[in-house]
């Protein structure tokens, strides 16, 4: 069996507002294998984001640890912890969250220039990612320039340029029509078999899900249930994805 | 309803843009101290020593209020930019135009009743402060004056014309809200064309053009100095300078960064890129509002240095005008009035040396002759050499000695520009040439042409004037004042008839004094509010653009920027963007150190160049210091804006 790529134990985290305390997360636990492909699912304000925010480390938990391959993240003071986001983790959002005024270039190469990689080696990652993506012709025109599609896969390139070992996507596929959603699934599970990245992605789509090899169902902040797909067909793995979404919305 | 809502929102604004504000409530309060002043009785019972005082103010005044009232126009114009949206949703919500209005209307009310009570409070201490700077330099007697009703009641009037003009100003921009922008995530920025190779050329082109105006300038000043021309060309080349330090600085803004983003493998380091982009975008998109900025801050500069330049040129020809305390000129024949002269100024102070001399003539004109202001009947006025000594030595100078030539004297500057050296004098059976000219000699009476001879030479001539100068024992105080009544009321006995004329340099620098000290007042006030102004524009700008920048730096965070490199890259972002419009008009410095350089040797009096360029340099880094320290708080509220709440 593969070792762990990622371990939470306990994990909890309460937001202190002005309206009282909301508690987002209440002690979820579980672990992903190197290279495994997982999707969490779940209602809205079940806890998704703020479940990959605390594992992006863009958030600490209130309680409970989260560790990813060796590394437990609170043993990691504020500037380790963000070279540590910078060189493993890699993190897609629903609104590609890419810097409106940097040319799409400079957006997929701002980690590598954050860590200080050399010119040469800058160089080599971009022309053989954007290549792969398909953006090549791109490169030089600002996000606003771009289609949906293309800032998609711009901010995966900037999500993969580091060779990060987990890949984070919260709702990836959120602003893509069905074709674009598909493509991009299967770009990720190429990803996974390909370069062994770990996924781990939050989806409120069930066939979206179902190209994943298991399925973590949140609500209410708790873990409710997990399934596996095994050596199942995807269209068997989506029909069960859609049982168990029933009952969990069901039994609200 | 509606006021509630206004004064919330006005609360909200100042806290978040609170420099601004304080900028704004700054040059309220300037405007109420300087009317202050306009009706202070105390500044108007000096009223002779201060000619033109009043003017110069009232001008200064309707200036400063035309310069803020476009300020703040602009800056409501930016607000309503940034509310585009807030406003949208207001519409949506059901609130009718009309109720659009009158909210902005209230809060710009609220906002003005706001800056009357906290600039009147301010003007208050500003007035007296003003006040307590004009008796220092004008010797007008100390103390807390009163704040004059007219005073504040034409300064609220003038900030109620302020904000008249801002709001019809700015209220054509809130027909422009439209719900219709709710749809769209934001206003899309129309990608404008970047050339940076271009503008750059054209700041170099504007930064040649800068310093053929100072040549020019230097020249036009000299002329005007020697052969009295008008200050068109002075103006001219001052008028094409603030064009040229627009265009340069807004050339710049446009050029310079995108230059160094051209060049990959400087920028992929870091969050240089980040920042470069950043910083590109903010200048590209303000290009024109930096050239504005660069004006006003050099006005500041050159404001403050005028103010130096003038204090320091009039006490150094003050003590080279009149090295001697009193001097007395006399027809001959009125023995008796120097006598009685005499007695006033030792009964005034203690007197350390008195030195008696006489204009001798003998009815020639032959050196007049060669002047433009020779009159019929004039006669060339003669000193002996002896006299012109003992002049000397009272002034611990070395004696002269002239075998068979003479000396012109004068304290007319256009003397230089005559040429006397064809004239031979043939007095007494003697022949003498001309041995030189000091075209700026001590001030023995006003306006003198005397011509320096050997004491045998003017021996036979008869005696034109008696004169007398002193010197007081150095140290003492008197009451120049009243020296200087006394000796007119005895000059005045016999009416229209020439009687003598004479001089009290402590009398003379009180009225000197004043309109030094209308001009270092009136350029200071000026600087101070140009400066302020121009901060409060900037941190409107630095802080607007804030919560679009929130984003790309919560991004930035998120790819693994620590807190470090997020705060320096900002940091690095906002000073290059605040230092654009101060850098070239601080260094202006130095060409206004140039151009008094050309003003004091004009006025004779080099030795004042080392002060003012020492004040100049001091002006600068006060200048400098304020903006800092602007600087300062403008960053750390624009950091919160950016990192708040994490
Ligand atoms: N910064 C925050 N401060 C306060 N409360 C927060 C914060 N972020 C999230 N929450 C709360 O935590 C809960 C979980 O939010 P989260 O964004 O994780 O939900 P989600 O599952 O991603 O929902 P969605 O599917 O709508 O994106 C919600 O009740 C939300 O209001
Ligand atoms: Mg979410």
């Amino acid at each position: 069996m593969e070792p762990a790529a990622l371990r939470l134990l306990g994990v909890t985290k309460y937001f202190a507002g002005p309206g009282g305390v909301t508690r987002a997360l209440k002690g979820v636990e579980f672990e992903l294998r190197l290279g495994e492909f997982a999707a969490v699912m779940g209602p809205s304000g079940s806890g998704k984001s703020t479940l990959l925010k605390l594992i992006a480390t863009l958030e600490t938990p209130t309680a409970g640890s989260i560790e990813i391959g060796e590394t437990n993240l609170a043993a990691l003071r504020e500037e380790r912890l963000a070279a540590f986001r910078r060189d493993r983790l890699g993190v897609v959002f629903q609104n590609y969250n890419l810097i409106e005024v940097l040319t799409a270039e400079e957006n997929i190469l701002l980690p590598l220039d954050l860590a200080h990689v050399p010119w040469q080696e800058e160089e080599k990652r971009l022309r053989a990612l954007s290549e792969e993506l398909g953006i090549a012709k791109v490169l030089k025109k600002f996000p606003r320039d771009l289609s949906g599609g293309e800032q998609q896969r711009v901010a995966i390139a900037r999500a993969l340029i580091t060779r990060p070992a987990v890949l984070l996507a919260d709702e990836p596929t959120g602003a893509l029509d069905s074709a674009g959603a598909r493509a991009l699934m299967e770009l990720f599970c190429s990803l996974n078999a390909k370069n062994k990245t770990t996924v781990f992605m939050a989806t409120h789509d069930a066939w979206m899900a179902s190209y994943t090899s298991r399925v973590l169902f949140l609500r209410d902040g708790r873990i409710f249930n997990e399934i596996y797909r095994g050596q199942r067909a995807q269209k068997e793995f989506y029909e069960e994805i859609l049982a168990v979404r029933a009952a969990l919305e069901g039994g609200r | 309803m509606i006021a509630k809502l206004a004064w919330r929102n006005l609360r909200r604004q100042i806290g978040g843009y609170l420099l601004y504000f304080c900028a704004l409530a700054l040059t309220a309060a300037l405007i109420f101290s300087a009317t202050g002043m306009l009706f202070c009785r105390a500044v108007l019972a000096a009223g002779a020593a201060l000619d033109g005082f009043s003017e110069t103010i009232a001008f200064l005044t309707a200036l400063v209020a035309l310069v803020s009232g476009a300020v703040l126009a602009h800056a409501n114009l930016f607000f309503l930019r940034l509310r585009q949206r807030e406003f949208g949703v207001y519409l949506a919500l059901g609130m009718t135009r009309k109720d659009l209005r009158n909210l902005f209307l209230t809060e710009t009310l609220l906002l003005f009743a706001l800056s009357l009570v906290l600039g009147g409070g301010a003007g208050f201490l500003l007035f007296q402060g003003f006040l307590a700077l004009l008796s220092h330099m004008a010797a007008l007697p100390q103390g807390l004056a009163a704040y004059p009703v007219e005073g504040a009641t034409l300064a609220a009037l003038l900030l109620a014309g302020v904000y008249l003009f801002s709001c019809a100003f700015s209220l054509p921009g809130l027909r422009r809200v439209q719900t219709g922008g709710l749809l769209q995530p934001r206003p899309g920025r129309q990608a404008k064309k970047d050339a940076p190779v271009r503008a750059l050329a054209a700041a170099l082109f504007c930064l040649v053009g800068l310093a053929a105006c100072y040549f020019a300038c230097k020249g036009a000043v000299r002329r005007s100095l020697l052969q009295g021309e008008n200050g068109a060309g002075i103006a001219g080349s001052l008028l094409l300078a603030a064009a040229f330090l627009i265009g340069f600085t807004a050339a710049l803004a446009k050029g310079a960064v995108g230059v160094l983003l051209k060049r990959r493998r400087f920028c992929h380091k870091g969050s240089r890129v980040f920042m470069l982009r950043l910083l590109n975008e903010r200048l590209r998109a303000n290009a024109a509002l930096a050239g504005k900025l660069a004006l006003m801050v050099a006005v500041s500069v050159v404001g403050v240095n005028v103010a130096a330049m003038v204090g320091l040129s009039e006490e150094a020809l003050l003590l080279r005008r009149y090295p001697y305390d009193v001097c007395v000129q006399l027809p001959a024949g009125r023995e008796d009035l120097l006598t009685a002269a005499g007695e006033l100024v030792e009964e005034a102070a203690p007197v350390a040396q008195a030195v008696e001399y006489t204009v001798w003539t003998d009815g020639s004109d032959a050196l007049l002759s060669c002047t433009g202001w020779a009159w019929p009947g004039a006669a060339d006025a003669c000193l002996s050499l002896s006299d012109y000594n003992a002049l000397r030595r009272a002034l611990g100078e070395p004696e002269l000695s002239l075998s068979g030539e003479y000396l012109v004297l004068s304290d007319i500057s256009q003397t230089a520009g005559y040429d006397f050296s064809q004239i031979v004098l043939q007095k007494n059976g003697g022949r003498y040439s001309f041995a030189g000219c000091d075209a700026a000699a001590p001030r023995l009476a006003s306006a003198y042409f005397l011509a320096v001879l050997p004491d045998e030479a003017v021996s036979g001539m008869r005696p034109a004037e008696t004169c007398m100068v002193w010197k007081l024992a150095p140290g003492t105080a008197f009451d120049a004042g009243a020296l200087d009544a006394a000796l007119r009321d005895l000059f005045k006995e016999s009416g229209a008839q020439y009687i003598g004329d004479f001089a009290v340099r402590e009398a003379v620098r009180t009225s000197h004094g004043g309109s030094m000290a209308i001009l270092s007042i009136g350029a200071l006030y000026v600087s101070s509010v140009f400066l302020l102004l121009a901060l409060a524009l900037l941190s409107i700008e630095l802080l607007g653009s804030a919560e679009e920048e929130r984003k790309s730096f919560e991004i930035l965070q998120s790819l693994g920027g620590d807190g470090r490199t997020c705060a320096r890259a900002l940091c690095a972002e906002l000073l290059s963007f605040f230092v654009l419009p101060f850098v070239l008009p601080l260094l202006l410095m130095f060409p206004c150190v140039g151009v008094c350089a050309v003003i004091l040797r004009g006025l004779g009096v080099p030795e004042a160049l080392g002060e003012a360029a020492f004040f100049a340099g001091a002006s600068a880094v006060l200048i400098a210091a304020v903006c800092a320290l602007y600087f300062a708080a403008a960053y750390l509220a624009a950091k919160r804006k950016v990192f708040g709440g994490r």
